[in-house]
């Protein structure tokens, strides 16, 4: 691949990074991110990604973009309110890098369609908002061996980490079913701080860009969670579980699940 | 149950009060040393009467369906909370479900 001019100047800064230069700028617009969601992580995230010059980014989800999203999910705009979040996600990215091609999916994330979806990307950058998504995103990952970049955000907390199958544990050696209906409440029911899913979604875009470029030490095995009221970033160590009911050595589950949704998941 | 440091020896018949006492083990029961030095989620705590994990999560008023566990980096399935003993030193790593984004 030739760079053009334009793209010379836009990626300088990259280019110039020894870790990163001409190879890894092309190798990034040769990659192709799946985001499931374009929400309070998915915002921020596929902003950097889209100007890092990610060739390809899919987008997953389902929901039209609501007032109360605009608090953190800053790829939508007060004019936005009613349209479909891939819509206007597709727009604002384009707007910011052209290079960038958008693949919207205006679906539910389900056991039918995730294999596809997954086939046509590299990584996938999981900022839903619900736990049977999560669990879903997470076996369906295991299976198709795909890099998933995971965060979550709830109140005061986030969390991030990278499942990488077969160099390190999943989702569910750490949680091996999903917590019991109700018990645990969403954002929509208990509240996220505006900002910091910026601040869980950039970490997600940074290893998303480490993922395509094997470069550094990505948070394989290391789970990072970040206290924003006492402003404190924590590392747990995550080790694959062999007794894990899905990348263990004698595995249950060996096909997807849809799990219901078990709790009121909003815009 | 013996589950929270503060009310350790309350709610105890005088026979497994005096058993405690003596450091005789209560049948079914996992004799208990008293204070254990824990280290949880990187802060050394030093707590009274606990003896498995959920007796920790218990006295850390936390609800077990609503986190995972880790004992010096091994996951501890749910069902075995009350099962699995802590020992003096144990690094002890707990996270919560966070699903929101």
């Amino acid at each position: 691949m030739r760079f053009t001019e334009e793209q010379i100047r836009r990626y300088s800064r990259h280019i110039i990074l020894p870790e990163v230069g001409g190879k890894g700028q092309e190798r990034l617009l040769a990659s192709r991110a799946l985001l499931i969601g374009a929400g309070g992580l998915g915002s921020p995230a596929a902003y950097y990604l889209a100007a890092a010059g990610i060739g390809t980014l899919g987008i997953v989800d389902f929901d039209d973009v609501d007032l109360s999203n605009l608090q953190r999910q800053i790829l939508h705009r007060t004019d936005d309110v009613g349209r479909p979040k891939v819509e206007s996600a597709r727009e604002a990215l384009q707007a910011l890098n052209p290079d960038v091609r958008v693949i919207p999916y205006k679906e539910q994330l389900t056991s039918a369609n995730i294999l596809e979806l997954l086939a046509e990307h590299d990584v996938v950058v999981d900022g839903s908002d619900n736990f049977p998504t999560r669990y879903l995103v997470n076996d369906a990952c295991v299976i198709a061996g795909k890099p998933n970049v995971y965060g979550s955000v709830f109140r005061f907390e986030g969390q991030v980490t990278v499942f990488q199958p077969g160099q390190g544990p999943c989702y569910r050696c750490l949680y091996p079913e999903p917590p019991p209906p109700g018990l645990v409440p969403s954002c929509q029911e208990a509240g996220v701080l505006g900002v910091l899913p910026g601040v869980i979604g950039l970490v997600q875009a940074i290893e998303t860009v480490k993922v395509l470029l094997k470069i550094g030490e990505p948070l394989i095995g290391r789970l990072l969670t970040f206290d924003a009221l006492g402003l404190r970033f924590r590392e747990l160590k995550l080790r694959r579980d062999p007794a894990c009911p899905l990348c263990g050595e004698a595995p249950t589950i060996t096909q997807l699940i849809d799990y219901e949704e078990f709790c009121a998941v909003g815009p | 149950m013996n589950g929270c440091g503060a009310c350790l020896g309350r709610g105890r018949s005088s026979a497994e009060a005096a058993a405690f006492l003596l450091g005789v083990p209560i049948p079914g029961r996992r004799p208990s040393t008293g204070t254990m030095k824990l280290k949880v989620n990187g802060e050394s705590l030093e707590l009274n009467g606990i003896v498995t994990v959920r007796d920790l999560l218990h006295s850390l008023k936390l609800q077990p369906g609503r986190v995972a566990v880790e004992v010096n980096l091994e996951v501890i399935p749910k069902d075995r909370y009350e099962t699995t003993a802590l020992h003096e030193g144990d690094e002890v790593e707990i996270v919560s479900f966070v699903g929101g984004g």
